[in-house]
């Protein structure tokens, strides 16, 4: 469940996350004589693969799952001769027996 | 030894500009980073990411007990300015709540929200033209200074006019490198997809009128 649940029942907190991090593939092109860095192609990140992670956890042992909350992250960190990239999707939720 | 020392003190400025030059090499980070947070959604009707949702009451209803009134989607996006952090709610429950009226739900099932590939904006192109400018404004502000100071002493040295306008010169592509950094400045964005079912429980037994 993503909505606000009323009910006061027993629970457990699990978290699962997605995430990817890679030097990030790069294309370059030249403005002036200047080298241009452009960054490109990442994975995507699904509540889908996030759910099927959560229904892998909690198959065994709960009933139904209210999601808490979820965490978009993507950063970028760029020097003179290096990129860094990272994207990851991290769920918080409550399982309920 | 002494000849070398002595070439070295000559050249002073052109020193501590490599020096500086080699100092800023090593700085020059510069990051961007984009948080959305999504919390329980607190909706008219109850949401789910699955096919099942809970009612009000806690009992579970799955898709075989209900019917889905329509499927829906909608899109939304979270900017960040480049080079700079920001952490954002995201709200969808203006949308979901639109859509339940709109269509007389009794929940939404199969909730997704799927990001398209996310999109860095500009962070890597003005990073590179701001990592470019300090050692060009750096150099040709040291190159410039120095020979100006020289030339004020032999204001006919020739050596020292060419040495001003090259450090004039270096300073204007410093100068153009912040122009081109400055308007460069397509921001970091999530990109969601938000697509789901509005359902309707079907009436049991016990609902149906008797004969």
């Amino acid at each position: 469940m993503l909505s606000r649940m009323p009910l006061s029942q027993p629970w457990r907190r699990i978290e699962v996350s997605v995430e990817e991090e890679a030097g990030v593939s790069s294309t370059s092109r030249t403005m002036g004589n200047v080298m241009v860095l452009e960054t490109s192609s990442f994975g995507r990140y699904s509540t889908r693969d996030a759910s099927s992670q959560i229904a892998d956890r909690v198959r065994e042992s709960g009933r139904w799952v209210e999601i808490d909350r979820m965490t978009y992250f993507a950063t970028d960190e760029s020097g003179w001769s290096s990129h860094y990239g990272k994207r990851a999707l991290s769920v918080r939720a409550k399982v309920h027996p | 030894m002494r000849a070398t020392l002595a070439r070295v003190r000559s050249h002073r400025g052109a020193w501590a500009a490599a020096l500086a030059w080699l100092c800023l090499f090593n700085v020059g980070c510069h990051t961007t980073t984009n948080i959305v947070t999504i919390r329980s959604l607190d909706t008219k009707v109850p949401v789910s990411a699955s096919s099942s949702y809970v009612d009000a009451s806690g009992e579970i209803v799955d898709a075989s007990q209900y019917s889905v009134v329509r499927d829906f989607a909608f899109e939304k996006h979270v900017d960040v300015p480049r080079h700079s952090t920001r952490e954002t709610a995201l709200v969808l429950e203006p949308e979901l709540n639109r859509i339940a009226e709109e269509t007389r739900a009794e929940a939404l099932t199969n909730l997704a929200i799927e990001p398209d590939e996310y999109d860095a904006g500009s962070h890597s192109s003005a990073a590179t033209a701001k990592n470019w400018m300090y050692p060009f404004l750096v150099l040709g502000l040291a190159i410039g200074v120095g020979s100006g100071i020289k030339l004020a002493d032999h204001p006919d040295d020739g050596r020292w006019q060419g040495l001003l306008i090259t450090g004039a010169a270096v300073t204007a592509v410093g100068g153009l490198l912040w122009v081109v950094s400055s308007l460069d400045s397509d921001p970091g964005r999530w990109r969601f997809k938000v697509r789901g079912d509005a359902v309707k429980r079907r009436p049991t037994n016990a609902d149906l009128p008797r004969p």
